[in-house]
């Protein structure tokens, strides 16, 4: 059992404070991604479950078990660092066994851990090289396998791909992802890339300046953003927003007016008339329809093969930027009208937070 | 960059001039001695001191050795120098290591106090110096002077690691201590590889002043035999003072050795310097 | 005895600090608060202490005898300095700045004029001492050319034994000088150098504007670092003069009094006491303490 609960943690560098406030439950077993900006604490907040920091307030329970005070290697916690952090005068060997020598394991038992690891990471080959005679995805399986080799309750990743390129990344991504299903426990993965989060994680927490704006699954934070960040953050290219204003509400539905007086009508009582608020829609939910309401100029095309992007200028002003098909014949300059797949425009209010919808 | 500093024919002739008349103020005293070291006798040196030797006397080295008896002093002035070099580079490296990676209340007061050290010579607190010597019974013993020279460097030596560790990512500790490692296992195998430079450089300074060093033996050794070869060359000097290419040979057998490792490793000794830049 | 892991790291990390902290602590540190403690006593050496409060203090300054030698020594310190730092900075100016550009064999007398440095400051004594003997090579060498008659008693005559000791300190350390000049002289920005040219400065007004303000923290440096070591330190003169500081104190400097009044001179000077010597110790401290704070501010500054 490896759950996590963290309650009212908060930290603080000198006059700055770092983390305010956290709470946060960790299902057991559960594979969870910080995510956001940097700055955002995600990394403080992972050093400071590993122990590696130490909290100001509050209390991290491991299982149940208080391990606020605990060194980390007490914690039963092991960490994935971004630049590996392997030792450069060990062989590989050595440097996955060495947790092990240092909790004087006996000499069998650790070979055979080291083994069993190196076997389900295939390292079998590289063994017996140092650390600056491998490659960067090398390194970082050698360091995942020293995570690994403790058996820890939980492991703990602080932005394990950041230093690796692109191709490399998405092989790794996938190992893990396979790492995942082999291994039983629960796992902390601090990112600031979306796709890593989106495609690895049960759970992701979105945080920004210390705090926690949402937790949830991948496709509810997709879904049902709770605040304009959260929405801005998750969804590649970024989701659009629309200043505009109550204009009325009428039953179930409302109706905003932006800048133009343009007129949508959304369903859900969204606010109170003649409120500020900021309407929200994905680029992929922007459909091109002779009746769309919205109309935009079109500035820029972007066609990446699979998918294009054509960035129009609505009456105001605002730059969207709508998804097409590739083979979307808009053109440069030419106005395209818009609506609004259905269900899929969201409201926030003025201070960024979202609106029920219906 | 280039341009500016570029120089024309006449220009490199001027300074070519200058650097040369420098050189040969440097070189002068050092010249002169090795040439009259080698002189069979002193009436030559005083008849024809440039001139060359009518006979290359390089035994006079052995008899300077011999008689003033360098190699008791070389010996003493050995021991000093290596067991500080030891001493001040464990020391000041494990403090250097817990001020930046453990820090606890009351760090920075420690700090404050080392660099204290480094601004306030050992020399002004002679007599308190020599009351605490004194009366820890270690007046004229070479522990005695060992232990007072290796606390002389510590305020460097802690100052140049500390600003050299500071500059060295935690992450590898970090890795060591989630891998359970105890401090001092952190120290002895993942720090210490890391700021080996930083330990050359310290060693390296540590050395030179410590064979140097001619006040702290002087007010804490009284025993001829227990004197370092800066001691001794005083000795030496009573006896032979007036032998004026014995006297030389005596002075180079002492500047020989740093001569030669300065020359060996004569970038180390400037970068040495810029970075201990505080303290000679 | 099982220890969880942070109490263990606790008692390591005293472990870590203890043997350099005593280390210091007992042989540097508790001496420099001890120069308070000790500055209140009458002592010789060996035999009882006496505690004398503030007496050291009060022959220091009001008994003629040493209030004349404290003034001596302190101005013939200040020469000593004022001709030392001259020459560094005049000296070491000008041979940095022809390091600096592309003479020829640079590296090499880079390496050359830095040999005297890790010199022993005895050995470098003797050696120049025997050059400027009546009857030694510089003489001889003045002779032949015809610069002078009779040989010039360099450390004999009173007038110029401390300028012939200050040359000796300058010969030694000249390069310590030369080496911080030109690291600052090579470290001004390449872009500020091209900008100063391409606005079609000459090669001596773009020294003037862009390089030469550079040299102001160095010299600063250099100025500190000398005060503190020749305000404290008088191996030169220990070693070649005694601790009389002859001819007739005229190499006396505040090193030579300091130990003089913990060690005595010759038979006929001041009785013994290292409560005077730590009183000396104490004044000359505070005197150099600006400059000593100076350098700490820059290095606690530097450490950031």
């Amino acid at each position: 059992m490896s759950s996590i609960s963290i309650r009212n943690l908060n930290k603080a560098y000198g006059k700055a404070r770092v983390l305010h406030d956290i709470n946060l439950e960790i299902a057991d077993n559960s594979f969870v991604v910080f995510v956001g900006p940097s700055g955002c604490g995600k990394s403080t907040l992972l050093r400071t479950i590993a122990g590696l920091e130490d909290k100001e307030t509050g209390q991290i329970f491991l299982d149940g078990r208080d391990i606020s005070d605990e060194a980390p290697v007490d914690r039963d916690v092991s960490m994935v660092f971004q630049s590996y952090a392997l030792y450069p005068q060990m062989t590989v060997r050595e440097n996955i066994a060495f947790p092990l020598s240092l909790a004087r394991m006996e000499k069998g038992e650790i070979a055979a851990k080291v083994k069993g690891v190196s076997e389900m990471l295939h390292l079998e080959e590289l063994l017996e090289r140092k650390p600056a005679n491998l490659s960067g995805g090398q390194r970082q399986r050698v360091a995942i396998g020293r995570a690994i080799v403790r058996d820890p309750k939980v492991f703990l990743f602080d932005e394990p791909l950041s230093n690796l390129d692109a191709e490399l990344r998405v092989e790794m991504r996938l190992q893990i992802a396979q790492l995942r299903r082999n291994l039983s426990a629960t796992f902390i993965y601090v990112t600031h890339d979306q796709v890593e989060a989106m495609t690895l994680a049960d759970t992701i927490v979105v945080l920004r300046l210390g705090r926690i704006e949402q937790v949830g699954s991948p496709m509810e934070l997709y879904h049902n953003p709770a605040n304009t960040f959260v929405a801005g953050f998750i969804g590649s290219p970024k989701m659009n927003f629309i200043p505009a204003r109550v204009k009325s509400i009428d039953g179930a539905t409302s109706a905003l007016a932006l800048a133009d007086n343009t007129e949508i009508v959304l369903p859900g009582r969204r606010s109170d008339v003649d409120q500020k608020v900021t309407l929200g829609v994905r680029p992929e939910h922007f459909v091109p329809a002779d009746d769309g309401v919205l109309r935009g100029v079109v500035r820029t095309v972007e066609n990446l093969g699979a998918v294009s992007y054509a960035y129009a200028a609505l009456a105001d002003g605002t730059l969207v930027t709508v998804a097409l098909p590739p083979e979307h014949g808009v053109r440069l300059d030419e106005t395209l009208p818009l609506s609004i797949a259905e269900g899929r425009g969201y409201v926030f209010d003025s201070d960024g937070k979202a609106l029920p919808r219906g | 960059m280039d341009r500016l500093f570029k120089l024309s024919k006449l220009e490199q002739a001027l300074v070519q001039l200058i650097l040369l008349a420098y050189t040969c103020v440097v070189l002068f005293p050092i010249g002169i001695a090795v040439l009259n070291s080698l002189k069979p006798n002193l009436g030559e040196v005083y008849k024809a001191p440039f001139g060359l030797p009518s006979v290359w006397s390089f035994n006079n080295y052995a008899t300077a050795w011999v008689g003033a008896n360098f190699q008791g002093f070389f010996v003493n002035s050995a021991i000093i120098s290596l067991a500080c070099v030891v001493i001040v580079t464990f020391c000041a490296s494990t403090i250097a290591f817990v001020l930046v990676r453990m820090p606890f209340r009351g760090s920075t007061l420690l700090f404050a106090a080392f660099l204290l050290g480094v601004v306030i010579p050992i020399r002004l607190t002679l007599a308190p110096l020599f009351v605490i010597v004194k009366s820890l019974g270690l007046l004229d013993s070479l522990l005695g002077v060992i232990l007072v020279q290796s606390a002389s460097m510590m305020p460097v030596a802690v100052f140049i690691l500390t600003s050299f560790l500071r500059a060295v990512p935690a992450e590898l500790e970090d890795a060591a201590r989630m891998d359970g490692a105890l401090p001092f296992q952190i120290y002895w195998r993942v720090v210490l590889p890391l700021i080996r430079p930083a330990l050359a450089t310290v060693a390296l300074l540590t050395f030179v002043q410590a064979w140097n060093e001619y006040f702290l033996p002087l007010i804490f050794l009284r025993t001829p035999a227990n004197y370092p070869i800066t001691l001794g060359m005083s000795q030496f000097r009573l006896q032979f003072d007036v032998q004026w290419h014995l006297m030389f040979a005596g002075i180079l057998i002492m500047l020989i050795p740093t001569i030669v490792a300065f020359l060996l490793a004569s970038r180390q000794f400037i970068e040495g310097l810029t970075q201990g830049g505080v303290k000679e | 005895m099982a220890l969880k892991y942070n109490q263990k790291a606790n008692l390591q990390r005293i472990a870590l600090l203890a043997p350099g902290v005593l280390l210091y602590g007992i042989f540097n540190f508790a001496p420099l608060l001890g120069l308070f403690w000790v500055s209140l006593v009458e002592w010789p050496g060996i035999g009882p202490m006496k505690f004398v409060g503030l007496d050291n203090f009060a022959t220091l300054f009001g008994n003629a005898f040493y209030r004349d030698q404290l003034i001596k020594a302190f101005a013939n310190n200040l020469i000593f300095f004022f001709i030392i730092i001259g020459s560094m900075l005049i000296l070491g100016t000008a041979i940095a700045l022809l390091l600096s550009f592309r003479s020829w064999g640079r590296n090499a007398y880079r390496i050359i004029f830095f040999l005297p440095y890790p010199l022993a400051g005895a050995a470098v004594a003797f050696l120049l001492e025997m050059v400027v003997r009546t009857r030694g090579p510089l003489n001889a060498m003045l002779k032949n050319f015809n610069i002078i008659e009779q040989p010039i008693a360099f450390l004999g005559d009173p007038n110029l034994a401390l300028a012939t000791l200050a040359s000796f300190y300058s010969w030694h350390r000249m390069s310590f000088a030369i080496i911080l000049i030109l690291s600052a002289i090579v470290g001004v920005r390449v872009h500020l150098i091209e900008a100063a040219m391409l606005d079609g400065a000459k090669r001596w007004a773009t020294l003037k504007a862009v390089v030469f303000p550079v040299l102001a923290p160095a010299f600063v440096l250099i100025t500190v670092i000398v005060m503190v070591d020749v305000f404290n330190n008088a191996d030169y003169t220990l070693i070649l003069m005694g601790p009389e500081g002859g001819p007739v104190r005229s190499t006396d400097i505040m090193g030579t009094f300091l130990f003089r009044s913990a060690f005595g001179g010759s038979a006929t000077s001041t009785s013994v006491n290292f409560g005077m010597a730590a009183a000396i110790g104490l004044f000359t401290a505070l005197l150099i303490l600006p400059a000593a704070l100076f350098l700490a501010l820059r290095n606690l500054r530097r450490k950031d």
